[in-house]
């Protein structure tokens, strides 16, 4: 069980969250106009990394809200928790 | 003639232990506040048009309607009198105009537990990984949380050392049913 | 045997207490304060055990939860307990237990001719010998023959809980190291300090201390501790897990110390530990030394020794002997002479040991034997003798010194192993001193630190030499894992079977895998593979470990989530009044709801067909309650719903509903129901019952996610309302019966219409939509007045027959109309052309969620399975949802039957389906095929009861 810090609830435990797996993934902006191989990309096509990952997660039991975090896959660790607008942040630490 | 008549959740039923004691409170109406606009900006016509300073995560606002709990950015509950839900209804209405801003009486939809003894915390850390500790959790304070595998409204009322846990009616009765059973030695 | 040893004076137990228990069927006699263990060696059982392999006479080894021997069923029937280690519990009066993996009994078991067969029983013997012709054919014998404890048969009598709990500081571990630690970190009042032990009381091992400074420093670090507000002990609790983030597990035993029937609520607790820093002090555990018949009982670790003698006050035997390799025992055996007990010799493999060792030892008329070796043991239930040989001085090997010494009890040491189990499973990585031939820490990414022994701080030099297993004699006697019945030859011959990996290994001989998980064993079976494959122990890496770091109670982790506690259960507001009306529930979702209502001695199905009758030809009532209910609020609300729905959300009209269906973005249906237009910026969503709070999320998902700059709001007010679905032709005589301010006519009031008004003067919603096909109003007022509402209109639908009707009825209605249920009729790949909504698709312009996805190749498939009506030829003819459509050449699956009832209102069966390509394919004969049965169906419109959909406008 990890732990998480919710930017609006602060740290709560793993069990209160969802994760929505990756983030920054860009919607196409005219889904209409796209290849079927850029849409695909789009809905399938995702990161695997040993070391930071840059994903979403729900505070489905306290405030309902999404936020981003960056967690390094190999130790765990948290190491940035950013809002849904903003951009990841440049983190040390962890593996790349 | 037919009339509907009111029901609460748990009809009286209770947990009566030592030192824990859970009974269902039906003092309250509650009214939901959800701001279209989140912004900054949005929230500070919203504190103006209220007159109020509204509180942010795990803080209890007192105020002339009643108490605020923050639920949600942009998004708060209000303990009123019960059956005055109506009257602060439109009375928050009228001081916040028509548009961006959704209210709606959520009483019913709720169920309200008063817990109180001194092993409180102690088994309110048995259905929830937050910390109960008074530095943690002092009285005055809310906060959302998995609380027996549900998701809860807990706070404290300022100066009261009793909680209250705001829970949909639907698991009402289970709830007195997790508390008679994780209280068994209180 | 009965005779109870007497105590010496400077014991932890009550001296003058009496505690009855029985082991083995027998009645025995200890002290207050005493262990099972130390009990049973005050009267001089011997035996304990048989081990697990071979049935070797097992003795006890260790003094807590190393001990691999005397593992016991404690306890029976709903009580019991099996591989409970005899060193760790309590005695407690009356207590009961058993030695295991015995026939009779522990003294005198017959399968001990297992032994005889050793040859056979190699390591890996489950895989090499019981081969033909399958290991099926031996199994029930070899689990009979080899085998822990008895797996309990009833359901445990005892109750557990869980508990949570913070700190800014753990320190796991209350001896002297851990008290220390604790005591530090607890100056800064701040601090919140939790300090945890195993033991039935902290101190660790200076509660087998017989020095004086010893144990009044212990004594007054635990007042000081008790004084301290911000230190929080925990005795009795073991942590057995160490997660991510610094979180703990550790289960408290609460009751277990009173036995059975303590009275207590719960017998066991388990912590879950949230920390901001952890300290390890937990000790290190002694290794045996590895020698020909080196696991006789009465050969005993001298830490355990040492235990027995000062804790319990036991005088073990009339002969102790040490063998050593370093210096610790030696001080064990002087600690014994200071108290009175006779130490025969000291026996060291060192040809040289430090002198003041060797002084004090001559002083108190101990012989000692440097430079030598235990090459045997004999005795028949015990050690009685030892074979020892002596170095040869000038190391000429063909010099041979053999003696043979009279030997009671044999202490043994050779060297320790910190116990870095948790530090292990928090991810830490191990690094081998070889000075000691120990594992200490090496790094680490939590915030944790390790102190004392645990951290190879062993408080004097141990001056060891490595002696992984004794040369020169053969090892097929020298045991290495005493649970497992693993010896030398059994690492040997892995290592020549080309078995390298530790992993492997481990797991090829067992070494290291029974209910101990190597607490003994694992590093002298790392020595030995070193050896054996000429590596050195860093190369050859260690396992690492895994919780739990002992066994937990199963019903620890259950807590009190058992029975009606097991999940959370949703009760609907009229519950009772189903209760009283005869209702049979079942759990819907998270809903317990009523299935149907069977009169006294009517059967479900029966009760079912009536109430789907009763429907169609009168009126039924059915609590809708826990239909979703979304309000959707904002000035861009509209345009949200036009996103997220496939059907047309701009041109609904204030008090009009309209059908929606629902997709993600994969274009997968995921959700249907009836959108109303409550006001311009204001929309109730009905969503499939249960599922409100998942279209939620999805709702929430794409607002905050991607469309963040619309205004809008969600309200999940499905337990706001109490719904009551009136179905049937007089469900609008039933209704207007009662006191309302909506005009309920026909002409006023149309299908997929919604008013909002007052019913019996208090503010209700009507929606007429229809999940059945007949004229249904569903009525929702405040969930307070729900049960009252049921009440009222079972009384005035009384004499038009109104009949309560549940959830089957519910889908045998809608399965005769063959009205979709999202979930039941569709499946992961279902899209809305599957289901005929492809027109809906073309026209609508705008972009909405999932659009793109219909339109890939996946989405265009002419044979995707779509939603279709099956018709058996033969009317008598009966399927059930799951029944396979065959392709025409019967290789392989074309669909499968989604839905199917018995229709009382046809008397057919009724079915759905998808089939591929099935709206190509309507009038199509197929074969239907379930349970070995074929049967021709054809492929039809799903609406199989009034087509013309005239009950709907009655």
């Amino acid at each position: 069980m990890i732990r998480i810090e919710c930017p609006w609830c602060g740290l709560r435990s793993e069990s209160e969250f969802t994760c929505g797996g990756q983030s920054h993934i860009v919607r196409p902006e005219n889904p209409a106009e796209v290849s079927d191989e850029i849409w695909a990309e789009y809905l399938y096509q995702r990161e695997n990394p040993r070391g930071l990952h840059r994903e979403r997660w729900r505070h489905t039991y306290g405030c309902r809200q999404w936020f981003n975090v960056i967690r390094d896959t190999v130790t765990h660790e948290i190491l940035a928790v950013y809002h849904m607008t903003d951009s990841a942040p440049e983190v040390s630490g962890g593996r790349e | 003639m037919d009339e509907l008549i009111e029901e609460t959740v748990l009809a009286g039923a209770s947990v009566q232990r030592k030192t824990l004691q859970v009974v269902e409170l039906a003092a309250f109406g509650l009214v939901r506040l959800q701001a279209c606009d989140r912004t900054e900006r949005g929230l500070a016509v919203l504190s103006e048009q209220l007159g109020l300073t509204l509180p942010g995560p795990g803080l209890v606002l007192d105020s002339q309607e009643g108490a605020w709990f923050w639920t949600a950015p942009g998004e708060w509950l209000v303990a009123v009198t019960a059956g005055a839900e109506e009257q602060s209804l439109s009375a928050l209405r009228s001081r916040l105009g028509s548009e961006g801003v959704a209210c709606s009486i959520v009483t019913d939809s709720h169920v309200v537990l008063e817990i109180s003894g001194v092993a409180a915390r102690e088994v309110l850390a048995r259905g929830s990984t937050v910390d109960f500790h008074p530095v943690n959790f002092p009285t005055g304070k809310c906060l959302l949380t998995q609380f027996a595998g549900l998701p809860v409204l807990l706070a404290t009322l300022p100066g009261r050392d009793t909680f209250i846990l705001f829970a949909d009616r639907s698991v009402g009765q289970y709830l007195i049913e997790w508390f008679k059973s994780a209280s068994s030695d209180c | 045997m009965n005779q109870t040893i007497r105590r010496l004076p400077h014991a932890r137990i009550e001296a003058d207490s009496t505690v009855e228990f029985f082991f083995d069927g027998r009645r025995y006699t200890g002290k207050k304060g005493d262990s099972l263990a130390s009990a049973l060696l005050a009267n001089g059982v011997g035996v304990v055990g048989r081990s697990f392999k071979l049935h070797r006479p097992r003795g006890i080894l260790g003094c807590g939860t190393e001990e691999p021997n005397a593992l016991v069923q404690l306890e029976s029937g709903e009580y019991t307990e099996p591989n409970v280690r005899a060193t760790l519990i309590p005695l407690y009066p009356g207590l009961v237990a058993k030695g295991q993996n015995a026939w009779p009994s522990v003294r005198f078991d017959l399968l001990g001719a297992v032994g005889l067969c050793k040859r056979l029983l190699p390591a890996s013997f489950y895989y090499k010998t019981f081969m033909w012709p399958n290991w099926r054919s031996w199994e029930w014998l070899v689990r009979r023959i080899a085998g822990l404890g008895t797996a309990p048969q009833a359901a445990d009598a005892e109750r557990y809980v869980k508990q949570n709990i913070h700190a800014d500081v753990v320190v796991v571990g209350a001896g002297r190291s851990g008290l220390e630690a604790a005591l530090e970190a607890a100056r800064d009042p701040a601090k919140r300090v939790l300090l945890i032990d195993s033991q039935e009381e902290p101190g660790g091992r200076l509660l087998g201390s017989p020095v004086p400074e010893e144990r009044s420093w212990l004594a007054n670090a635990l007042s000081e501790v008790a004084q301290r507000d911000n230190i929080t002990l925990l005795c009795r609790t073991t942590v057995n897990g160490y997660y991510d983030n610094n979180v703990l597990a550790a289960l408290e035993r609460r009751s277990n110390h009173l036995g059975p029937r303590s009275g207590n609520a719960f017998r066991e607790c388990f912590w879950r530990v949230f920390a901001g820093r952890v300290i390890l002090a937990t000790g290190a555990i002694e290794r045996p030394l590895v020698f020909p018949n080196n696991d006789r009982p009465g050969i005993m670790l001298a830490s355990a020794v040492r235990e027995y003698t000062h804790r319990y006050g036991l005088t073990l035997a009339r002969e102790i002997v040490f063998y050593t390799n370093n210096d610790s025992a030696w001080q064990v055996a002087l600690e014994l002479h200071r108290v009175g007990v006779k130490v025969d010799a000291i026996i060291d493999i060192r040809g040289a040991v430090d002198s003041a060792l060797v002084e004090g030892a001559r002083d108190a008329g101990i012989n000692h034997y440097l430079g030598t070796r235990v090459i045997n043991t004999k005795g028949r239930s015990g050690i009685r003798r030892l074979k020892i040989q002596r170095a040869p001085a000038d190391g000429d090997p063909s010099v041979q010194s053999v003696e043979s010494l009279p030997c009671e009890l044999l202490a043994i040491s050779g060297g320790w192993t910190p116990t870095l189990h948790l530090y292990s499973q928090s991810g830490g990585k191990l690094q081998y001193r070889e000075s000691d031939a120990c594992l200490i820490p090496d790094c680490n990414n939590q915030n944790i630190s390790v102190v004392g022994r645990a951290a190879g701080e062993f408080r004097g030099e141990l001056n060891l030499q490595c002696q992984w297993l004794t040369p020169d004699v053969p090892p097929e006697n020298q045991w290495v894992d005493f649970q497992y019945d693993v010896t030398a030859a059994d690492i040997q011959l892995a290592a020549r079977e080309n078995f390298v990996s530790v992993e492997h290994v481990k797991r090829y001989t067992t070494n290291g895998m029974s209910v101990d998980q190597g607490k003994t064993s694992n590093v002298n079976g790392l020595g030995i593979l070193a050896l054996a494959t000429d590596r050195e122990i860093p190369a050859v890496g260690t396992t690492r470990f895994r919780p739990p770091f002992h066994p937990t109670t199963i019903g620890a982790y259950a807590g009190i989530e058992l029975g009606a506690l097991y999940k959370p259960v949703h009760l609907l507001p009229a519950h009772k009044a189903h209760l009283t009306c005869g209702a049979s529930f079942d759990d819907y979702g998270s809903w317990q709801r009523p299935v149907c209502y069977p009169k006294p001695g009517e059967a479900e199905a029966a009760a079912i067909a009536r109430e789907a009758v009763a429907v169609r030809e009168a009126v039924g009532l059915l609590d809708y309650s826990p239909l979703g209910k979304l309000e959707v609020v904002g000035p861009d609300a509209r345009a949200f719903l036009d996103r997220v729905y496939i059907n047309n959300m701009v041109s609904l009209k204030h008090g009009a509903a309209r059908y929606g269906l629902m997709l993600n973005e994969a274009g997968i249906v995921i959700d249907d129901g009836v959108v109303v237009c409550l006001a311009e910026d204001h929309f109730l969503l009905h969503t499939t019952s249960g599922g409100a709070a998942v279209i939620h999320r999805h709702l929430d998902e794409w607002l905050q996610c991607e469309w963040t700059d619309l205004q809008v709001v969600v309200n999940n007010c499905t337990t706001q309302w109490a719904t009551m679905m009136l179905s049937g032709p007089k469900a609008r005589d039933v209704l207007q019966q009662l006191d309302c301010d909506i005009d309920l006519s026909r002409e006023s009031f149309g299908h997929m219409q919604y008013r909002e008004g007052h019913l019996l003067g208090q503010r209700c919603r009507i929606l007429r939509a229809s999940f059945t096909g007949e004229v249904s109003f569903e009525v929702s007022v405040p969930a307070r007045y729900g049960q009252s509402l049921w009440k009222i209109l079972m009384q005035r639908g009384a004499n038009m027959g109104i009949t309560p009707f549940g959830i089957e009825a519910l889908m045998l209605l809608r399965t005769e109309k063959g009205y979709l249920h999202i979930g039941a009729d569709t499946d992961g790949n279902t899209m809305p052309q599957d289901l005929g909504w492809g027109g809906a698709i073309a026209r609508k312009a705008g972009d909405f969620i999932g659009s793109r996805s219909l339109s890939l190749p996946v989405g265009l498939d002419a044979d995707r399975l779509q939603f279709t009506g099956l018709e058996l030829l033969d009317p008598k003819g009966q399927t059930i949802s799951g029944a396979h459509i065959l392709s025409a050449d019967e290789r392989t699956t074309n669909g499968y039957v989604t839905s199917a009832v018995h229709s009382p209102n046809l008397n057919r069966t009724v079915a759905l389906g998808i089939v591929a390509g099935a709206a190509q394919r309507q009038g199509e004969e197929v074969t239907v095929f379930y349970d070995g049965l074929r049967q021709r169906a054809r492929l039809v419109s799903p609406c199989a009861y009034d087509p013309e959909g005239n009950a709907l406008n009655g």
